[in-house]
């Protein structure tokens, strides 16, 4: 991968200054040196003063100089999948459905009241993220429940089908195992394998066997809470319409206690955020410091506005390959006695698609990628 | 290693350079007629070839020490000055090369016998007895470490870096020797001896770091950093020093046959300290191991930042390991030491012959870097001197560790009885000059 130079070759060397402070102090007295020392060490200098006899020397004790080390590190790294985004993972329907719904007037239920046959309800529009216009995934779960409040009870044999709204095409359907008793409960899920969804998600239950109870009363308005979930595993991609656009703003407490352990050194130089950007979505961070009381802005974030890249996109809307883009963030001793006052980070971003094709697709092949690096020249002065 | 186990380490190297010792090998027993059982430790044919019938040896020493990145001048700076200027830092950096060595050590011989064993005045045989304490420590590290413990990583980026060599040993150890050299040849013109020493050691402590594996990568963006890293060393008696502990023992053997001619001319050669030492108390074995390819801590949630927690797993990557037991094996230090002279003769008052000019070119080739002993090659010319058969002044001139260094002895006789002094570099300690090292040895003995 990497060209193996056993002696790599000459190079560069940073200036640096002449040596300010001493880093190590080395106590010698009468050029012996005192304390606790390791056999070896008093080999040595026995060794030694065997041969020296009565030098003396000037000093009596040995100061080293400041540390310059020049570190280029990789800190921390995270990558983000399309499969990873949960808030697209999960699609709720809630609905209360009323008797006449069933075929069942409100009063009293007569002697004559009839078993009904092939009920079907619905639509029962699920929710849907705006701009999102197509999903593929690996799996997904529907979750069915309902709170039965009427004297109506609904035999085995029904079926829940979710469709597509405009199409009214069934996506998945499945028969529900158990009846469902008049004022009881029932609770019921199915899963799925490769699934694929456009905008626009609803859900029917279809050939309800109802069967009224005769003698009980209903009540004007009284029906089935009914409550239905669609929850995508596997994500494989994304389809979302162009120029959509997403902004959200928060604020988000700060931990970060290793500024503590960097304070006693100086240092110099960058942080470097490497992003790797597989989406075809751009976007955009404004992210400023906050004191404690989480108002007064300390410093921003970066000097400017941390943009990523948008790749570039083919035909179908994918992104041809990973941009990468890397954005620098100074940092010097000033900046860290800010970090160190900051409690808060706020901050304001907005993630984009491109104008054109009409719809672009995040790829489950592709990922997002974050790669914190230092690039620093500390100077140890203990 | 702790600042304490530092500091002492530091100071000694330091103060090695400072006072004592250049090279690992005594050339002041290489090249003076006057110590002939002295002699013998390096060339064991030449036991006895001196015509005396009994020797003795006195309490004796040597020590060394030295570099081949630090010069004599710049310890002297630190010393003096009381600091460790970054530009001399920077300095010495800049000569690091491949394989760079630090070294210091002692060998104490309190006494040793020798007797010769004739039939009508003749030589049958010579044998010896010896006993020395030595005590050594030997360092061998790359170009890379230190330059990226200094200057830190960003300035290699791109490149990947072999870390090592990190080797090293130290030991303190009692050497017993019994040795025998005797005549196999005598012509007219030339004479040829023979003559070996086996030897008995007891080591109280050593530790040995074995070669290192250790190699590191930053990319240029600084985006991942590869490292794989190996290092072992294992323990003897450092727990608890004990001079006079046993926790290792070995056996060595030195062979050699040395070629007189009439004409003044003369070769020795001798294979020494072939033979291994195996340490089985007290072993502490200690690895330190990591390959990765590290590209930060990993967040499952980037919002949540990075914690103490996250760096804490920093350690996970790697593999520490301290394990009691177990037996471990060093070499001695085997080395090729040659010696070709060229002796003018003179004849004292009593009408002794003895080389009063004589010139001497010698060469070690150590086979590992251990101790006291060195793949560098050293090769030594010497001009001794001897006034009236009881003073000797000698003068050596040698190249180690890609340095050249002079040194001077002198040695004198009064009845049985000869002490000397010497080192085989000195230019260091005289000049203040750019010198890595310096030695110095005492001799005393006494030959009936």
């Amino acid at each position: 991968m990497y060209p193996a130079v056993p002696y790599g070759p000459p190079h560069t060397k940073r200036g640096r200054p002449a040596a300010k402070n001493p880093i190590k102090t080395i106590r010698m007295n009468n050029g012996m040196p005192t304390g606790r020392r390791s056999w070896t060490g008093t080999l040595l200098a026995a060794a030694a003063v065997l041969g020296l006899g009565s030098c003396q020397f000037a000093v009596d004790e040995i100061t080293a100089p400041s540390w310059q080390p020049d570190i280029l590190a990789p800190i921390a790294k995270s990558s983000m999948e399309i499969g990873d985004l949960s808030q697209l993972a999960v699609f709720d329907a809630s609905t209360y459905v009323t008797a006449t719904h069933f075929g069942v007037l409100p009063g009293v239920v007569g002697n004559d009241a009839q078993r009904r046959t092939g009920v079907n309800i619905g639509p029962y529009t699920f929710d849907w993220l705006e701009d999102i216009v197509g999903l593929d995934a690996g799996e997904a779960t529907v979750r069915l429940k309902i709170k039965n409040e009427l004297p109506v009870g609904v035999a085995e044999g029904a079926r829940l089908v979710v469709r597509q709204s405009n199409t009214g095409q069934a996506v998945v359907s499945f028969d529900l195992k158990d009846d469902l008793a008049a004022f009881g409960r029932l609770v019921d899920s199915a899963s799925f394998q490769n699934v694929a969804f456009v905008s626009g998600l609803e859900f029917w239950l279809e050939d309800l066997n109802v069967s009224p109870e005769q003698g009980e009363v209903i009540d004007p308005g009284m029906g089935m809470q009914i409550d239905a979930q669609v929850e995508i595993t596997g994500i494989r991609s994304v389809d979302v319409a162009s120029e959509a656009s997403l902004n959200f703003s928060d604020t988000t407490e700060l931990g970060i206690d290793l500024v503590e352990d960097l304070d006693q050194y100086s240092m110099d130089g960058e942080f470097r955020l490497k992003v790797s950007n597989g989406f075809p979505f751009g976007g955009r961070l404004t992210g400023i410091f906050l004191a404690a009381d989480g108002v007064t802005p300390l410093d921003n974030l970066s000097p400017d506005p941390i943009e990523i890249a948008i790749p570039s996109v083919g035909g179908n809307g994918e992104a041809v390959e990973s941009k990468e883009t890397i954005i620098s963030i100074p940092v010097d001793r000033s900046r860290l006695e800010m970090l160190q006052n900051a409690a808060f980070l706020g901050f304001d971003a907005e993630i984009y698609a491109p104008s054109s094709p009409d719809v672009l697709r995040a790829n489950g092949s592709r990922s997002f990628d974050l790669q914190l690096i230092a690039d620093f020249q500390f100077t140890i002065n203990p | 290693m702790t600042s304490r186990t530092l500091a002492p380490v530091l100071a000694g190297l330091l103060l090695g350079w400072s006072g004592t010792a250049a090279a690992q090998h005594d050339e002041f027993l290489q090249f003076s007629g006057q110590h002939n059982l002295a002699t013998s430790t390096a060339f064991p044919a030449a036991l006895g070839e001196n015509g005396e019938r009994l020797f003795i040896n006195l309490p004796s020493l040597h020590v060394y020490g030295g570099s081949d990145f630090l010069q004599l001048g710049e310890a002297k700076e630190i010393l003096d000055g009381g600091q460790i200027p970054a530009a001399l830092v920077d300095g010495v950096l800049d000569r690091l090369d491949r394989r760079n060595y630090a070294f210091a050590g002692g060998e104490i011989s309190p006494l040793a016998f020798g007797y010769q064993f004739r039939k009508k005045e003749k030589e049958l045989f010579t044998l010896s007895m010896t006993w020395t304490e030595q005590a050594a420590a030997q360092l061998v590290f790359g170009e890379y470490l230190p330059r990226v413990a200094w200057e830190g990583n960003a300035p290699f980026a791109g490149t990947r870096l072999d870390l090592g060599p990190i080797e090293g040993n130290v030991f303190l150890r009692r050497e017993f020797g019994i040795g025998a050299a005797f005549p196999i040849l005598s012509e007219e013109k030339m004479s040829m001896r023979a003559g070996f020493r086996t030897k008995f050691f007891m080591s109280s402590a050593a530790a040995h770091v074995r070669p290192t594996q250790a190699e590191l990568f930053t990319a240029s963006d600084g985006s991942q950093i590869d490292y794989d890293l190996l290092i072992k060393a294992q323990l003897a008696g450092s727990s608890s020093p004990n001079p006079m502990a046993m926790n290792g023992s070995g056996v060595g053997i030195d062979f050699g046959t040395s070629l007189r001619w009439t004409n003044g001319l003369s070769f020795d050669v001798a294979l020494n300290d072939l033979g291994y030492m195996r340490y089985g108390s007290k072993v502490v074995t200690r690895t330190f191991e990591g390959e990765r390819v590290f590209e930060g801590f990993e967040l499952d949630d980037p919002a949540a930042g990075i914690d103490k927690d996250d760096i804490g797993r920093f350690n996970d990557y790697f593999q520490t390991e301290s394990t009691p037991g177990g037996s471990f094996r060093t070499s001695l230090g085997t080395r090729l030491q040659m010696r070709g002279s060229y002796a003018l003769k003179a004849y004292d008052i009593k009408g002794r012959s003895y080389d009063q000019h004589a010139f001497h070119l010698a060469y070690v080739q150590g086979f590992g870097d251990a101790g006291n002993s060195t793949i560098q090659p050293i090769i030594t010319g010497a001009y001794v001197y001897t006034v009236a058969n009881v003073l000797e002044l000698g003068a050596t001139v040698g190249y180690a560790y890609k340095d050249v260094d002079a040194g001077a002895f002198f040695s004198v006789r009064g009845g049985p009885f000869r002490f000397g002094l010497g080192s085989g570099d000195i230019t260091g300690l005289v000049l203040n000059s750019n010198k890595a090292s310096a030695d110095a040895s005492m001799r005393m003995s006494m030959a009936f």
